[in-house]
């Protein structure tokens, strides 16, 4: 019996497909992986993230990756974590209801320090709720969805061409950092088709994971750098690794004590809050002189960037503050705009990443969620509308 | 007085006769497998009379045998009294989550293929809460040698019933006797697909020894069954005793089915009282999934690969 | 003479094809791994192991060979492959 040859970690054959495209927000994250040298795909099918499985499906063969359809996305998360440890780049794509399933491992991700990518295409939930309607309504468990204290990386795209580039984006923070990042994409932007440009192999820089600088004699697993983010020995290159999901010391022994926890899972937090320069993106549009800002991410800051020009032919000093990375909040960057009275937060919700905005502003802003239930886009006459309200009006 | 391992003198009890000697030497030096366990942290965790320890050992022996290059082992353990091997046996070694173990060590294997992943975990762990996994790599033919550690209970959260419990057996969470059928381990995996199947008690640790030995270095989805004794949980609670009575127990029912006898798969579940059959029940080749991948990439290539 | 000795000399017109070697091994505890799991003790098939009377610091009596009969180990090493705890093993030193 013939063992197949080493599908992943030998040279590939490189073959992003760079040009111009018309491509689906899905295709082109799945674009944006292979470009990021992702070689592993394990996923399970969900609209309206199925079609990046069925690209990857298609893809990874031919450029020598591993693309496998486990029997559920508990399954597919715990996979991407296998294969990530052992070297490769990779990620999964899910919705709602397979995300919940995903929260168990992705915890163990953030524990284990696990560079890997986790795509949610956002649809109406809760439950099996809207599966072809859009919705952006797992913010908030993009933020605290496994349990226990960490801190975490959520990205979203407003366009396919974005889909492509935060893909290679998160894969370069993934690295980096040694975490899970989610990319938060929704079911409009997952679907709609626009022009998408793919450079050219090398233009856009890619980042792997750190590595040991010390013999196996004198390393230790989870001894942190400067950065707080430890180097990362892979399966097979004799370090005899330990990892374990239980609170562990350096060298990832298991030791649940107290004091241990005290130094381990604060780190894991620095570890991200420390680095923003690595992660943070923001999207800023006429807000120099914006007394009102909107807030929004994903699909609905395409039709906020309409209601902030509608709003200036009346005369309204609106500005739109695009959170790209929204976990963790930008909020400093936010804080920077002194001059604003309003911040109208529009998200296809009834209101999740607004708590965030008012935790930050509320003390010295309006703070005005718009939104629904799900199975709309947000119209730019609406966000117009809240953005137009009388001071007081709303809670 | 003598020395022990740990290098702490030992007063004899003031009433021995003769003052204890260890055969004449007086500090034991380094056990055979010392290099290839993380010595510092031994002695194990798991009670006195567990059988875990017996199969890690079997295991280690076996990944030397077939001559396995230390850094190509790599160890997915679960969550659970069987999954501490990860903290002795001196490999690349993983926790996942609980019953995740077999997509984990699938992710691991098909990213580096070098690699010889074992997936080492208990009954609860691989057939609770993992058996949907396990199907599908045994269905997969996964290149995965799984071990199963059944001692008929969930040992590590204090003995309640599992799905590998015999019917009518009591545990914490079965305090009237089980009113559940168990798993039919042998017959489960071969069903799933499994193309090595045998198991074996943790007495039977010779014939262990060489199972391991023989299929560490094959391709496909190896399920191997160890009976191992639980006598703080299973065995206490159900009056079979301790670590060593829990072996007699089993010295005293099973029923070997050597290569030259069939190889039939024992067709029943395992009851208190009565006998059970160990051995190899599978044995065959197949095509196993990197395989049929590998003809994937060929077509997906074109001519051109 | 022992049985042993019985069968191992040459009687009458039958010629030995070989020599029966009986193996030997020490036995060694490392006693603070042993937990006293008697597994040992009971599956010697020379009896040659017992539990001593006195503790190691972890509050276990350990494994130990029984006065007089460290002669008799045959060196199967089944005590150094079923002790869970790697708290036993033999070195062969046969003649």
């Amino acid at each position: 019996m013939s063992a197949a040859q080493n599908l992943i970690l030998a040279p590939v054959w490189d073959r992003a497909r760079m040009g111009t495209h018309f491509l689906s927000g899905d295709h082109a994250c799945a674009e944006g992986a292979i470009y990021a040298g992702c070689r592993f795909f394990a996923g399970y099918p969900i609209t309206p993230a199925t079609e990046i499985a069925e690209r990857l499906a298609e893809r990874l063969p031919e450029i020598g990756g591993q693309y496998i359809q486990m029997e559920d996305e508990i399954a597919s998360m715990a996979a991407i974590l296998g294969a990530s440890v052992a070297g490769a780049k990779s990620m999964t794509a899910t919705s709602g209801p397979g995300f919940s399933l995903m929260m168990e491992n992705l915890g163990l991700g953030y524990m284990e320090e696990v560079p890997a990518v986790v795509v949610d295409v956002q649809r109406g939930g809760p439950s099996t709720g809207l599966p072809t309607s859009v919705g952006q309504q797992d913010m908030m468990q993009a933020r605290f969805g496994p349990h226990g204290d960490f801190t975490s990386i959520s990205l979203s795209p407003q366009s396919p061409q974005e889909a492509f580039d935060l893909t290679v984006h998160a894969f370069n923070v993934a690295e980096r950092l040694r975490t899970p990042v989610l990319l938060m994409m929704d079911e409009v932007v997952g679907h709609m088709h626009e022009r998408v440009v793919i450079p050219p192999t090398g233009e856009i820089p890619l980042l792997s994971r750190p590595k040991p600088t010390v013999p196996p004699e004198e390393y230790h697993t989870y001894r942190p750098g400067p950065d707080l983010v430890p180097p990362m020995a892979l399966a097979g290159d004799g370090y005899s690794v330990l990892f374990t999901g239980l609170t562990h010391d350096e060298d990832g022994r298991p030791v649940t004590t107290y004091d241990v926890q005290k130094v381990l899972v604060p780190r894991l937090r620095e570890k991200i809050l420390k680095n923003r320069d690595v992660y943070e993106r923001v999207g800023l549009y006429k807000t120099e002189d914006a007394t009102t800002l909107v807030v929004a991410y994903g699909i609905t800051a395409r039709s906020a960037r309409r209601a902030v020009d509608l709003g200036r032919e009346k005369g309204l000093p609106l500005g739109l503050f695009r959170p790209i990375s929204i976990w963790p909040f930008p909020a400093e960057k936010l804080r920077s705009y002194k001059n604003v009275t309003r911040i109208v937060v529009a998200e296809i919700n009834l209101g999740q990443v607004v708590l965030e905005v008012r935790r930050i502003a509320g003390p010295y802003a309006e703070v005005i969620h718009v939104g629904n239930a799900g199975g709309n886009v947000l119209s730019p006459e609406t966000i117009l509308e809240a953005c137009m309200l009388p001071p007081g009006a709303r809670p | 007085m003598h020395v022990t391992s740990g290098g702490e003198a030992v007063t004899a009890d003031a009433s021995a006769a003769t003052p204890p000697t260890v055969n004449g030497v007086a500090r034991a030096g380094p056990h055979p497998y010392d290099h290839l366990l993380r010595s510092a942290d031994l002695p194990t965790i798991w009670c006195p009379g567990c059988g875990i320890g017996t199969a890690v050992g079997a295991l280690i022996y076996g990944f030397e045998q077939a001559a396995i290059p230390k850094e190509k082992r790599v160890i997915v353990g679960g969550i659970g009294c069987s999954s501490r091997i990860i903290f002795y046996a001196k490999t690349d070694a993983y926790h996942t989550t609980h019953g995740r173990t077999i997509p984990f060590a699938t992710g691991l294997k098909l990213s580096n293929p070098s690699l010889n992943v074992v997936v080492f975990a208990g009954d609860g762990d691989l057939f609770a809460i993992g058996g949907n996994h396990f199907i599908h790599a045994a269905r997969r033919n996964m290149d995965l040698l799984v071990v199963c550690i059944n001692n008929f209970n969930y040992g590590m959260t204090g003995g309640q019933g599992g799905p590998t419990t015999p019917a009518g057996a009591l545990s914490t969470t079965t305090p009237y006797g089980n009113p559940e059928f168990p798993f039919n381990l042998p017959e489960l995996a071969a069903t799933a697909g499994a193309t090595y199947v045998a198991r074996w008690t943790t007495l039977d640790v010779r014939r262990l020894r060489r199972t391991f030995a023989e299929v560490l270095g094959r391709h496909g989805f190896r399920f191997v069954e160890v009976l191992a004794p639980c006598p703080v949980s299973f065995g206490k609670t159900n009056k079979i005793g301790s670590g060593v009575e829990e072996m007699e127990y089993y010295l005293g029912l099973e029923i070997l089915k050597s290569r030259v006898e069939s190889t039939e798969i024992p067709r029943t579940n395992i009851e208190l009282g009565k006998p059970i059959i160990v051995g190899t029940f599978v044995d065959r080749e197949a095509e196993t999934f990197r395989d049929r991948y590998a003809r994937v990439v060929a077509k997906a290539r074109g001519p051109s690969s | 003479m022992s049985i042993t000795e019985s069968l191992l000399a040459p009687t009458g017109s039958r010629v030995p094809i070989d020599t029966p070697v009986r193996h030997h091994g020490t036995v060694h505890v490392i006693e603070g791994r042993c937990k006293e799991c008697n597994f040992c003790v009971t599956f010697c098939p020379e009896e040659v192991l017992e539990i001593a009377d006195y503790y190691t610091p972890r509050g276990y009596r350990p494994a130990r060979v029984k006065a007089g009969k460290a002669g008799d180990c045959i060196a199967c090493r089944f005590c150094e492959h079923v002790c869970p705890d790697y708290a036993i093993y033999v070195e062969e030193d046969t003649p």
